[in-house]
């Protein structure tokens, strides 16, 4: 059994973070208010909980559930498995999956709080650099 | 006042480079905080209007 590592990340922004979850890959993101249980590998329920959670089989043969558990101050807490963490890297092919996710986090909130200031905004990808470019 | 700015995020380092209207001006590591140094980075540069400021305050809570 895999044990979970738990890693805070600083964003509050939970649809930036569910946007750079569906931009590598993983469109189908359990949302819930309280949160539930994760699932080991072979289907067993873990102590974990999260309100983000992506299951199992939307992440790899031998994965375990991927979580996001929301605290008290409104940021998240990653729960990913030690063996998905270097799953995850491969999967990808970047150095650290947590990094690029919240890089990718950190873009859409950009984007959003330019929209929202009514700016124009265009994004592009560049090999792995995002570009985003905000006009008035 | 800035016309536009330009953010280039390195999805490697998680290294965010800032241009404003074609001047690189800063440079920031966006890991440990993306929201509020994406957000740091609109709030400073797109706009010194008061009222984006509020905006702004609003979407950091």
């Amino acid at each position: 059994m895999s044990a979970y590592v738990e890693t805070e990340i600083q964003f509050k922004d939970v649809e930036a973070l569910v946007a750079a979850l569906s931009d590598m890959g993983y469109k189908t993101v359990e949302r819930h208010a309280e949160p539930v249980n994760l699932y080991g590998y072979r289907g067993d329920v873990r102590d974990q909980k999260a309100n983000l959670v992506i299951r199992k089989k939307y992440v790899g043969n031998a994965s375990n559930d991927i979580g996001f558990l929301k605290n008290a101050d409104g940021t998240y807490t990653a729960l990913i498995s030690e063996y998905d963490g270097g799953f995850l890297k491969s999967k990808h092919k970047c150095p650290d999956f947590l990094s690029e996710l919240k890089a990718r986090a950190g873009a859409h909130a950009a984007v959003y709080a330019a929209q929202r200031m009514g700016r124009k905004v265009q994004t592009k990808i560049e090999g792995r650099k995002i570009i985003i470019t905000v006009s008035r | 006042m800035t016309q536009q700015i330009k953010i280039e995020i390195d999805l490697d380092t998680g290294e965010a480079k800032l241009e404003a209207d074609g001047y690189a001006d800063q440079s920031c590591a966006i890991d440990m905080g993306p929201l509020n140094k994406a957000l740091g980075i609109v709030k400073k540069h797109v706009s010194k209007k008061g009222k984006d400021q509020n905006v702004l305050r609003q979407q950091r809570t």
